[in-house]
């Protein structure tokens, strides 16, 4: 786990809204997939998650409602709403902005200034 | 909502249960054992309490906690000081229930639009008037749309029950126009119907119907037993229509207006006029028409009318008389308001003085502006909403003790009073901004002043010389107000004392009456015959009434006690002078059983029959003016127009009062010395069926059995109005009662007002000089000493006060002078005494916190320093 990389700040909300967008899943299932989607390469404190989906189901980004998991234990599903899908997909394209022009600005050698 | 959070803290729970077990197991899956599993995942997930509380945050709750740490402050602050929240909480009760609960009679009576169409077009003549007149005003006042006669009548109601007396409006068809109302159920009475012929029907009262008819939708055109005839039932009211004055006159039926031949063409007064103004005319215009009719020849009315007959609104009619008293009830609630205002910003400022160093200091150790507000604002809102909720129960409960003596004392529209919004959500709003904008003022003092500064300085409480002088202005103030209120009051009970103790002439205990009409007799009755069977079955009733247990004596008198006399002149034999005097019609007996003394003479007896020789009985007032330092006993007076009659006196009486002694027009007339005659009721005209029992029991604890008995011997008519005397002169002061017992309660609060705000200002202050005390005993000051240093500066706004007071006083009774009787609105004693008291109270409340700065140990006042 050493060499994964700590998220930065504000990124949480944005992966666990594509995290979800997959398909529903409890909040365990949200951190599977995010390990799983990112290759491992990132990683979150696990408490951490549910501040987050609770904060994001008050802003009504996610649904939730309690179900039954794979194992037959009661848990409660995330899934994505309209708004959720809405704040998604200007998230993502703003985030590829940023890692674009970071990019760029990262790859700059002295002659190009 | 707590419920509903407790659930998802349990969820939130369970769902990072889950969490850690399903990390559990895929840790144990990966080949770790289940001990080392469970560490592994908790490690992993952090600390549990930690995002639970982080969660709590993301679901938006950790307003709601702060704002139960500030409550739990909040409640810590008042339980440190449980005289002042009380004393902020019980202000805030009582001046926001008595305003809402006087507002609402205020809004019930006189402000709420009545409840017909264009109410303000009603009229109504204030004089009763005669057929003729009402026929040349119907033919002649064409500024009026309709116009109609009324006059009250009363029936008895066969075949609902046990025969009950009912009260009626006798009316003309256009009634029903003036008020442009028309009947939930069936229809009115028209002026066709009654053409034809059809004169017995009858509209009904909402409240009648439903209570003595069940409210059954099927009574129209079925009959209703009125004095022994059928009147067919044509409609049904709607709830509001009937605004009779009164609840004991309220009228069940509605019938035509019934005359007797002569009634038509005599000047006999006895209907009043009302009419509804046509849209475009005016006042004005009605007017001048009116005066015109007046003035034209032959308007038969002229020596008895002034010329400028004064037709008042409907409403004004009905509810004038209530105008100024209820007015300046108000007012004076107004002011008392205010003046809670005033006293809890006091108090408060009082409070936060010694608060502003708590202030200043958590300010230092760092806590936001912010967060001191909002901790101030949950002291306050906690003693708002605590007062608030109080008062409104408080309101309530005396709005219904309002409404009770108020219909006792017979103002109009009050047996529906509710609670009005209006004046809730007014007094209750100023009164809770009060508490607020006090309440926060130190938060905003605090964060203007330097801290360091603040801390050193104000541990020591020093109260800014702004805020002492408010505090003083507001004492002072309160006591004037106090002062006027309690004078007001106390000339109000002087007058209701002295209405009460008036020689009556007679004596009013244990006596019990009652009034009933004759049996029915047969339709073409002779007077002679009518007479006779009057006669027998007054002596029936007065044998069984007489040989009752508990009845000491009994006899039966035509108008009962202040119910108002027959005015009859009568001259002496040759002579040309006429002699103004009251006439009464009473049976053998009846003066004795009253108490009235028989100065000369002798009583009427059972010789004294309708062939006898016609007798009569004088009061010594009359015998004084007919016959002046002579003996009245066998002489003789006249009494009739052309045709008169002589009747020789047998006896003199002491004088006895006639009238009730109520209404101004009591004033400056000797009541108790009003000429009266006495005449057998078997030689005079019977008017009513009144007997009056002297009893040796509790007067109405014979009420039943006295039923019986007539129930027996007169089973076709009701027994009525079956009162001991004391409830009779009880309901004729009714509204003195009323608004006595309002003043007092207004001026009590008000004394209360002075207490709460003298007792926190004089704690205040001596706060403020621990100090300067300490410094004085320990340099040799007696306990005594201290005290008179700090009751002299209350002594001296006592003084003030009071003063102002009294002449806020004299100003304030100058309004009441109408209400008053027996006493001067200048009454220079009861203002002394009740500015006495007030003063006593303010030292009294002054005294307590002195006492307590002048015993504190002048060591410890200086080491604390």
């Amino acid at each position: 786990m050493n060499d994964a990389a700590k998220i930065l700040p504000g990124t949480l909300d944005l992966l666990i809204l594509k995290a979800v967008s997959l398909g529903p899943q409890h909040g365990y299932g949200v951190l599977l997939r995010i390990q799983q989607i990112s290759r491992g390469a990132l990683t979150i404190e696990q408490g951490a998650l549910y501040p987050a989906l609770y904060r994001l189901e008050k802003n009504k980004e996610l649904a939730a409602e309690w179900g039954t998991s794979e194992n037959n234990r009661r848990a409660r599903f995330y899934r994505l709403t309209a708004a959720g899908r809405r704040r998604l997909e200007h998230e993502e394209d703003s985030w590829r902005r940023l890692a674009a022009a970071m990019g760029a600005a990262l790859k700059a050698r002295p002659e190009e200034v | 909502m707590w419920g509903k959070r407790r659930r998802k803290e349990g969820e939130i729970a369970e769902e990072l249960a889950g969490h850690l077990e399903r990390r559990q197991a895929d840790l144990m899956a990966a080949g770790l054992d289940a001990e080392a599993a469970r560490r592994q995942a908790r490690l992993e997930f952090g600390s549990t309490d930690n995002y639970r509380e982080e969660a709590r945050a993301a679901l938006g709750w950790a307003r709601w906690d702060a704002l139960r740490q500030d409550l739990r402050d909040a409640l810590r602050q008042m339980r440190r000081a449980p005289g002042l929240a009380a004393t902020v909480v019980l202000t805030l009760a009582l001046a926001m229930g008595a305003n809402t609960a006087l507002f609402s009679m205020l809004d019930a009576v006189l402000l709420r639009p009545l409840n017909y169409p264009h109410p303000e077009r009603i009229l109504i003549e204030n004089n009763s008037l005669s057929y003729p007149i009402f026929k040349q005003f119907q033919a002649r006042l064409t500024s009026l749309e309709s116009i109609a006669a009324q006059s009250g009548y009363s029936f008895t109601l066969l075949g609902q029950g046990a025969p009950a007396r009912i009260w009626a409006t006798q009316t003309t068809p256009g009634y029903f126009k003036v008020f442009d109302t028309a009947p939930i159920l069936g229809q009115v009475f028209t002026r066709a119907e009654l053409d034809r012929g059809d004169r017995n029907v009858a509209v009904l009262d909402y409240q009648f119907w439903r209570q003595k008819l069940n409210g059954r939708r099927n009574v129209i055109g079925k009959s209703l037993n009125l004095d022994g005839k059928l009147f067919r039932i044509l409609g049904v009211m709607p709830p509001g229509f009937n605004l009779s004055r009164s609840v004991q006159f309220r009228a069940a039926v509605w019938v035509p207006l019934q005359l007797k031949p002569a009634q038509r063409t005599n000047n006999f007064a006895s209907l009043f006029i009302l009419g509804r103004l046509k849209p475009g005319f005016t006042r004005r215009q009605f007017q001048s028409q009116l005066s015109a009719i007046w003035k034209s020849k032959g308007f038969p009315a002229k020596n008895y009318l002034p010329p400028n007959l004064q037709w008042r609104t409907y409403r004004s009619s009905l509810v004038g008389n209530y105008h100024q008293p209820l007015w300046l009830l108000i007012s004076a609630s107004g002011l008392l308001l205010l003046l809670a205002c005033l006293n809890i910003a006091g108090l408060l400022l009082a409070r936060n003085a010694g608060r502003r160093a708590e202030i200043a200091m958590r300010a230092v150790l760092g806590a936001s502006r912010r967060r001191i507000l909002r901790q101030l604002l949950a002291e306050s809102a906690l003693s708002g909403i605590a007062g608030g909720g109080l008062g409104l129960l408080l309101g309530a409960w005396m709005l219904a003790g309002l409404r009770a003596a108020a219909v006792a004392a017979g103002l109009p529209r009050m047996q529906h009073v509710t609670i009005s919004g209006i004046s809730l959500a007014f007094s209750g709003g100023l009164l809770i901004l009060t508490v607020l904008i006090f309440g926060l003022l130190p938060a905003w003092e605090a964060s203007r002043v330097n801290l360091n500064h603040a801390a050193n300085q104000a541990r020591r409480g020093t109260p800014s010389r702004s805020s002492r002088r408010i505090l003083e202005t507001l004492v002072v103030g309160e006591l004037a107000f106090a002062v006027a209120l309690a004078f007001g009051a106390s000339l109000l009970l002087r007058s209701y004392a002295q209405l009460t103790s008036l020689p009556l002439g007679f004596n009013p205990h244990h006596l019990l009456m009652f009034s009933t009409d004759m049996p029915p007799g047969p339709a073409q009755e002779s007077n002679h015959d009518r007479q006779r069977r009057a006669e027998l079955f007054i002596q029936q009733a007065l044998h069984r009434l007489r040989v009752l247990p508990g009845i000491q004596s009994a006899g039966f008198i035509g108008m009962p006690p202040f119910y108002g006399l027959m005015m009859l002149e009568v001259q002496r034999r040759n002579s040309p002078h006429y002699f103004d005097t009251l006439e009464n019609v009473t049976s053998p007996g009846l003066l004795r059983t009253l108490g009235v003394p028989l100065l000369q003479g002798r009583d009427f007896t059972a010789a004294d029959n309708s062939h006898a020789p016609k007798v009569a009985l004088v009061s010594q007032a009359l015998a004084e003016e007919l016959w002046p330092h002579q003996y009245p006993i066998g002489r003789v007076f006249l009494i009739g127009g052309k045709k008169k009659t002589a009747y020789r006196v047998i006896g003199e009486t002491g004088n006895a009062m006639q009238y009730g002694p109520f209404g101004s027009r009591a004033e400056g007339i000797n009541m108790l010395a009003q000429p009266t005659i006495y005449l057998p009721y078997t030689q005079a005209n019977i008017p009513m069926y009144t007997f009056i029992a002297r009893t040796t029991m509790p007067p109405l604890s014979l009420a039943p059995e006295i039923r019986r008995i007539f129930n027996q011997i007169n089973p076709t008519e009701p027994v009525n109005d079956m009162q001991s005397f004391q409830q009779l002169f009880a309901s004729l002061l009714a509204s003195r009662r009323l608004y006595l017992d309002l003043l007092s309660a207004m001026a009590g609060l008000a004394l209360l007002l002075v207490m709460a705000g003298v007792f926190g200002v004089s704690r205040f202050m001596a706060a403020a000089r621990t100090g300067e005390i300490g410094i004085r005993k320990a340099l040799g000051a007696e306990n005594a000493a201290v005290l008179r240093l700090l009751l002299r500066r209350t002594a001296i706004l006592a003084l003030s006060g009071a003063t102002l007071g009294a002449g806020l006083g004299l100003l304030l009774a100058r309004l009441l002078t109408r209400l008053l009787y027996g006493v001067t609105p200048t009454d220079a004693a009861t203002l002394i005494a009740v500015a006495a008291l007030a003063m006593a109270t303010a030292l009294i409340a002054a005294w307590l916190p002195a006492r307590r700065a002048a015993r504190l140990d002048p060591l410890a006042v200086l080491r604390y320093e």
